[in-house]
Formats: C-alpha cells, structure tokens, sequence
C-alpha cells in the first residue's frame, strides 16, 4: 500500500468535520474540464439550431447548461467520495482529500442544480430546463448511484447525461428538439464508451481496487479492445449521419470520415498492440477521442458556414 | 461528537480565515453577476413592451 492510499485512509476514517474549502476547491467540485467540453458542445447545438438568438440569452443558456453540468459534477463527487479515495487519480479531490465536507458538497450541488433549472425556465424556455433537470437526474442518480458501482455498462448508458448538452443547446434557442440535435446525442453517446474504456485500461488496477466494474475489470482486457473497436466503427457511421441525412455537407463529411478514420486505426492499434505497448497506446487513444470530439463539433457549425 | 464542537475545536488560522473571505468575496461577485444577467434577460424577454405597457 502506497504513503498516498495510507494518508487518504487515515483521512477517510477521520472526514472533514468543518468546510475549509477554497474558492478552487468549489472550481474543481464542478469537474471544470469536463464542463469545458459540456460548453462547447453545448454552443454548438446552440449555433446550428435554426433561428436567431439574442447574443445576452444565449449566453446565458450557456452559463446556465455549464453551471448545472458543473453541480450535478459535485453531486457525484459528494456520493463517490469513498471510491474516489481508493483511486490514485482521484484521491486528491476536494471531498476525498477532505477539504470540503460531504455536507458543503451536497448541499452546494442541490442548491446549484436547483438554481440552474429554475433560472433556465425563467431565462430561456420550460423545454431546455426539464432537459437540464433530466440530464443532473440522470447523471447524480441514475448514473452515479445506481449504475456506477452495478454493471460494466455503466459509463454506456450513462454516457446519455453527457451527450445531453448539445440537445439543450438546440433546445435554448429552437424551443423544439428535431432529427439534428439527436444525432448529435448520438454522436457523443457512440463516443463515450471507447473514450472511457481507454482510460479504464490505463487505470485498470484503480478501479479493480475501488470494486468499480467497470468492463476491463469484469470482462478483462481482451473483450474491452473488442469492444472498443466496435463502437469505433459505430461512431464512424453516426458520424456520417449528418451527410446521409442531408443537413451537413460534403466538407463536414470528409473531415468526419478522415476523423473517424484516424480514430479506428488507434483503435485497432490498441486492439492489436503488445502487453508492453497497450498502456501507452491506450493513452493515446484516449487523448486523440477528445481532439476527435471537438475537431467534429467544429466542423459542424464551420460547413454551416460554408454552405451558407 | 457535534457538529458545532468540531466547529469549535477548528483552529481558524489566519490563512484559513483569508481564503474564506476570499471564497465570501468571489461568491458576491457571482451572485451580482447573476442578478445583472437576470434583469438584461428580463429587460431582453420584455422587448418593446415596457414603453409600450398601458399607463
């Protein structure tokens, strides 16, 4: 047993008794990089909905899908801090580590949802809030409580709370969801799995440490990287569905198909790689998903452009 | 053990009461930054209407 995993114990068995948080504290609660991905997303599916949108609301619409993505993150945060203390590249956040209490978390993730969901009834549209609602329902509870810790397809079906943003973003400013923001749905729900199994490959012994079945500690490595690869070509089809079904253009196709492309042979370069080799391709996996992610919802909006 | 003993047992170091009133001072920030987004949404939503509301 590690220095680390013995202090984070000690400091299990003795929580924070009283909030010492600091204001980056409270920042990191609301998993700030994922919420980056969350805004950006978001903007996105905001950007390509028909229509015009004041510049003020949809800035707002905005701030209102990141502060609620950021508090259903401390939701989680606040019901995981016992495993988070077992996993090395977690134990150092704000409620494992003991800066803030349990309570401080919980109540500061209600308070925020609750204020982001009414806020966005009242600011934007009734639509975009249930959908804001549903989403931190899902991710807190459907999500963290019940299917974190039951089934290796936890982050699949969870990955539904986090191809949301996009759909909000549409829904802020069309009032109505249609084929287009549900493709984008798609898209990202396809993409989640093979981004997480990638880093669950690389933090395989963290999660077998904190019991998280998660699919390379109950299936093992082997059906992982089959199932990585999978759902690569899976995402490649949705992918192109933006073409095939007529509202993006061949430029957003081509660059689509190039991504996809790329992001297949990694997979199967993961898929086929030496004991030696798989940790470090799996990282490489798992950062070219990001860039793979945000190049596609740029070249959304950028062929809307063009095309225009 | 209460909650308020543990909150009396806490040693407030100068830094620790520092980064509170920071934290204090950012979350007013917040706040006023949010009820000015709220009243331009309003002002936005309300459009035309104010001067042309029935007196």
């Amino acid at each position: 047993m590690s220095q680390n995993h013995k202090e984070t114990l000690l400091k299990l068995q003795e929580p924070a008794s009283v909030d010492v948080g600091s204001t980056a504290d409270y920042i990191a609660l609301m998993k700030p990089r994922v919420m980056s991905l969350v805004v950006f997303t978001a903007l996105v599916g905001l950007v390509m909905a028909p229509g015009a949108m004041h510049p003020v609301m949809a800035v707002a619409a905005i701030a209102l899908i990141a502060v609620g993505a950021g508090a259903s993150a401390a939701l989680n945060m606040w019901y995981d801090a016992d495993i988070d203390a077992l996993m090395s590249r977690t134990q150092d956040r704000p409620v494992p580590s003991g800066r803030v209490t349990p309570d401080a978390a919980l109540t500061f993730g209600l308070w925020v949802s609750g204020l982001s969901v009414l806020s966005m009834a009242v600011m934007i549209n009734y639509l975009s809030a249930a959908l804001l609602a549903f989403t931190i329902f899902f991710y807190a509870v459907i999500y963290t409580m019940f299917l974190k810790r039951r089934t290796a397809q936890n982050i699949v079906i969870g990955g539904a709370a986090g191809a949301l943003p996009p759909v909000i973003g549409w829904t802020a400013a069309a009032n109505s969801v249609s084929i287009e923001p549900l493709i984008y749905f798609a898209i990202i729900f396809f993409w989640t799995p093979p981004h997480f199994w990638a880093l669950a490959l690389i933090k395989n012994d963290d999660y077998q440490a904190a019991n998280v079945p998660m699919l390379p500690v109950t299936s093992g490595v082997k059906s992982t990287l089959t199932q990585i690869v999978l759902y690569a070509f899976l995402l490649f089809g949705v992918s192109i569905l933006p073409y095939a079904l007529g509202f993006s253009g061949p430029f957003y196709a081509s660059g689509a198909a190039l991504l996809g492309g790329l992001f297949i042979a990694l997979c199967v370069g993961l898929a086929l790689a030496s004991d030696k080799n798989r940790n470090r391709l799996a990282g490489m996996t798992f950062a070219y998903s990001i860039f793979y992610l945000f190049l596609l919802f740029v070249l959304l909006p950028t062929d809307k452009v063009m095309g225009l | 053990m209460s909650d308020e003993t543990k909150q009396e047992e806490t040693v407030w170091t100068e830094e620790l009461l520092r980064e509170r009133r920071k934290r204090a001072t950012i979350m007013a920030i917040a706040l006023l930054a949010f009820i000015a987004l709220f009243f331009w949404v309003t002002l936005i939503k309300l459009g035309a209407n104010v001067a042309n509301r029935p007196l």
